[in-house]
């Protein structure tokens, strides 16, 4: 199996993502009031930008808001910080609808950052960054030293003591926005809110802005709430992900739990990968655009493969996936996928001289197959088959995503895996396994579907291909259900082909034969793989990480 | 897989430590500091030049009065044989023209500055946006339709410069103020008032005219007491509360989302401030005519003397009250025998500075 694909199995077979704790409270820290909207109605005139939206934003944590251009994320900030009167609903500071509280009141407990800005010309540093100080001040209060001591811990916490006689016309951008949110820590509120906190500035300094935000996130507690532009930014740094089109919440959560290339592609209109981000462990949003197209793909997904070998792929098809279902996009893809391990550049232990690599010299080994057996496909599903398939309580389902990348996994159900809906259609369950979900999520980029059936003690076995639909209610669930409670979801195979298997694998492997099965106690047990993979994947990343 | 923490921490510099030490304290208080004793020097400097040239203003004329005996007079003591002569100069003729002129200049410097950093734009001065005009519309009207004089001429230009303010302000409303906007409405109702001026000049008698005209062009000829003691009463409270409003600006200069986030009731704070502003010119006004360009003066050159963005309302009044009473001295002494009015000087000053001003905005495509 070529890398990406063996990585994304060492996943697979890691423990599902345990919430981080939040971090402890500093003492002596300033409180962190709850923040929440309730059906809140954002917008411009009559324009509605935000539509009854209903957010909590977790305390102590880094929140992100993210979503497409005018999809109403600065809106709904704008909204959360009081600067927007809502047409309906209700930001709330603490339980209290935020509109119900003086500007001075929400300035002492939350602070905003708006979107670029403006400073007066010729401000200095420290000037600009106590202004911050002013909501505790009012109109008769004087300088205290309470806060030139607020001013100096912004100041150290952000890296601009050294800039404090500075004029802030002089800065580079990103000191810059080190000093505005200075100003904003002066402030010395438990929320902070933030537009757009790193538009316009290059990559260092959008890091760097995001590194000390989840400083402070860390070292003070404070909840943090940031619009950002960057997905890949924002799914590494984001505790919580907030994901708006249209002035709705389309999806919430950890960035892992939240990011798929459905939602990339439903709320960004933007076809993409989402792999692990070899760095942070998150998702890692590759864009795919118009120009590079199915054969890069492939080439991205074998991972090692080289430029040649993609090149040559289309012409090493493998008979069974060139079969005669309708030609959708997402089969040229198949169709471009190397033979896996062939035309790689390098198979582990290996002679590259000892690699098949075209029907051609495949044929030089295997001869053609008698006429029989060469026509052995049905087109459809006979009585004998419906009866085979009906006693097969286990079937291994093989999958495809579009990028060419494979999946296998284990159906199985006590009464059959399958139903026979008609001569053309069976439909199995979809119970509830551990929420990676990858064989489903291939369907939906590549409905293409191969199902070996299996019947214990019976050494041949029966083969499906056809194409998948997933579905989610309807009568057929019902039929689908075990023990009175019908799955969450079906797939449903529209049958293009049925092939016999022979059984000379099964009886070779004495599968089925108890005597041959080895001792339980000797192998290793599905905890054991567990921790032995993660124990692998992270002695990768730390190579990776310091070089080996 | 794992949660992202351990991962980016590993490669991640250490968090600073979110405690400033002594000597960081030290060191933004000394940034502060620097900043603070430069505006105290200014100011006192300003404060120091608008003393001299008052007493300069007093002592010089037709009539010299050294200065011991200014002095002297002024705490009240007795100078000799000379002294009922010193005391009318002094007291009925100059002094009365000077505090107006001192009054004037505060008042003109303090509302010009309070416009121009409400509405973060230099060109947004009363005495381009047509509130200056909408005071002499009234007290030219005031003049030619109906004959007033003195105190009435007064209360019609306050009138109409708080009359001008408000439909200047209610023509640029539109969910809130953009001070562009206003800016350009500004420039539209002063050419509009303008025009109405001009067109009641037309219609004047001679002499009505030529008092109308004397007024328009800013003139302390006639302070007398009673206009003093109108104009202090006044000033006494709207400067107080003007330097209140003040310290919103430091908040407002970041923009109307910053200020909102910092705490301040932005509209409310913004209708307050313009409000004394127009007050202030109103009263300044009415006192003096529409001294041409001091409103629109006195901020940036504070500016300029102070460095850095602090609002510096104190120095540019001051700096009003020092381009008032110079503008006067030399109007008054500089042209030998020929004495102009006030407003003929600094309009001389003033108007190269708007077109410099104008042309430089226009380079930089920005009005701050």
């Amino acid at each position: 199996m070529a890398g990406e694909s063996a990585a994304a199995h060492t996943v697979a077979a890691a423990p599902a993502p345990a919430p981080a704790p939040a971090p402890a409270p500093a003492p002596g820290e300033s409180r962190r009031p709850a923040v929440h909207t309730e059906r809140i109605s954002l917008g411009y005139g009559d324009r509605r930008v935000v539509d009854e939206l209903s957010l909590d934003i977790p305390p102590g944590r880094i929140t992100v808001i993210v979503g497409p251009n005018a999809c109403g994320k600065s809106t709904l900030l704008r909204g959360m910080a009081r600067l927007l009167r809502p047409t309906a609903g209700a930001a709330c500071l603490d339980g209290k609808s935020i509109h119900s509280l003086s500007s001075r009141e929400v300035a002492q407990q939350l602070g905003i950052l708006p979107q670029s800005p403006s400073a007066p010309e010729g401000i200095t540093v420290t000037d600009l960054v106590g202004r911050g100080r002013s909501p505790h001040q009012g109109w008769f209060g004087r300088w205290t030293d309470a806060d030139e001591q607020a001013v100096a811990d912004a100041m150290r916490a952000t890296g601009t003591l050294d800039l404090a006689d500075r004029s802030v016309d002089e800065l580079s951008g990103g000191q810059r926005q080190r000093v505005w949110i200075a100003m904003a820590l002066a402030q010395r509120t438990g929320v902070l809110l933030l537009d757009e906190p790193t538009t316009f500035l290059d990559l260092t300094h959008q890091v760097e802005v995001l590194d000390l935000l989840a400083d402070l996130n860390r070292t003070e507690a404070t909840t943090i709430v940031a619009v950002l532009h960057d997905l890949n930014l924002a799914c590494r740094y984001a505790d919580h992900l907030v994901v708006l089109s249209e002035g709705r919440l389309v999806a919430e959560g950890a960035p892992r739990e939240v990011v798929t290339e459905e939602l990339v592609r439903d709320v960004f209109a933007l076809p993409s990968r989402v792999i692990d981000d070899p760095v942070s462990a998150t998702p890692l949003i590759v864009p795919i655009g118009r120009h590079h197209g199915s054969a890069n793909r492939a080439g991205t997904a074998a991972g090692t493969a080289a430029a040649d070998s993609v090149a040559a792929a289309p012409a090493d098809t493998p008979a069974d996936a060139a079969a005669d279902t309708p030609a959708e996009a997402a089969l040229d893809v198949a169709a471009a996928i190397p033979p896996t391990g062939a035309g790689s550049a390098a198979v582990s232990g290996v002679a590259s001289g000892a690699v098949v690599r075209s029907e051609t010299e495949l044929r030089e080994v295997v001869d053609e197959p008698v006429p029989l057996i060469a026509d052995k496909a049905a087109p459809a599903i006979d009585d004998e088959s419906r009866r085979f398939l009906e006693a097969a309580p286990l079937l291994m389902l093989a999958s495809a995503a579009d990028d060419g990348s494979v999946d296998v996994s284990p159906r199985g159900d006590e009464d059959g895996s399958v139903i026979v809906l008609d001569e053309r259609t069976v439909a199995f369950a979809d119970r509830q396994g551990n929420r990676r979900v990858d064989s489903m999520l291939n369907i939906l980029r590549n409905p293409r579907v191969a199902m070996l059936f299996l019947v214990p003690g019976i050494d041949h076995a029966l083969r499906i291909n056809g194409t998948a639909t997933i579905v989610r209610d309807g009568e057929l669930l019902d039929r689908l259900a075990l023990k009175g409670s019908p799955p969450e979801l079906a797939v449903v195979v529209t049958v293009s082909e049925l092939f016999v298997h022979c059984g000379r694998a099964f009886g070779r492997s004495k599968v089925w034969d108890p005597e041959a099965w080895p001792d339980q106690g000797s192998l290793p047990t599905a905890g054991t793989l567990l921790k032995a993979h993660t124990a692998l994947r992270d002695a990768l990343r730390d190579a990776e990480r310091y070089g080996s | 897989m794992t949660p992202s923490t351990p991962a980016t921490a590993a490669t991640a510099p250490a968090p600073p430590a979110n405690r400033a030490t002594s000597g960081d304290v030290a060191r933004v208080s000394r940034a502060r500091r620097r900043e603070r004793s430069r505006a105290i020097v200014v100011t006192a400097g300003l404060a120091a030049a608008v003393t001299a040239v008052l007493l300069a203003a007093l002592a010089v004329g037709d009539f010299r009065i050294g200065i011991p005996d200014l002095l002297a007079r002024l705490v009240g003591q007795q100078v000799g044989e000379l002294q009922p002569r010193i005391d009318y100069v002094l007291f009925d003729l100059r002094l009365p023209r000077a505090v107006t002129g001192l009054l004037v200049g505060v008042a003109f410097g303090l509302a010009g500055s309070l416009f121009q950093r409400l509405l973060r734009n230099p060109l947004a001065s009363p005495d381009v946006l047509g509130i200056s005009a909408g005071a002499s519309a009234a007290a030219v009207l005031a003049i030619v339709a109906f004959g007033a004089s003195g105190f009435a001429v007064s209360a019609g230009a306050f009138t109409g410069a708080v009359a001008a303010s408000a439909l200047i302000y209610a023509l640029a409303w539109q969910r809130g103020i953009s001070g562009y906007r206003l800016v350009l409405i500004g420039i539209g109702v002063n050419a509009a008032l303008l025009s109405a001026v001009s067109f009641l000049m037309t219609r004047a008698d001679m002499t009505d005219a030529q008092q109308a005209l004397l007024w328009r062009t800013g003139s302390l000829y006639d302070s007398s007491w009673d206009e003093v003691a109108a104009l202090l009463g006044c000033l006494v409270v709207l400067v107080p509360t003007a330097l209140l409003l003040a310290r919103a600006l430091p908040r407002l200069q970041l923009g109307d989302d910053s200020a909102r986030g910092l705490g301040l009731p932005v509209e409310r704070t913004r209708l307050a401030l313009l409000l004394v502003a127009t007050g202030l010119i109103g009263v300044g006004t009415a006192a003096a005519g529409p001294v041409a360009f001091v409103a629109f003066l006195s901020g940036p050159i504070a500016s300029r003397l102070l460095g850095g963005a602090r609002p510096g309302t104190v120095p540019a009044a001051l700096v009003g009250a020092l381009v008032t009473l110079s503008s006067d001295f030399v109007a008054q002494h500089l042209f030998g025998d020929q004495q102009f009015p006030v407003g003929v000087v600094t309009g001389a000053v003033g108007a190269p500075y708007l077109l410099w001003l104008l042309a430089k905005s226009n380079r930089a495509g920005r009005g701050e």
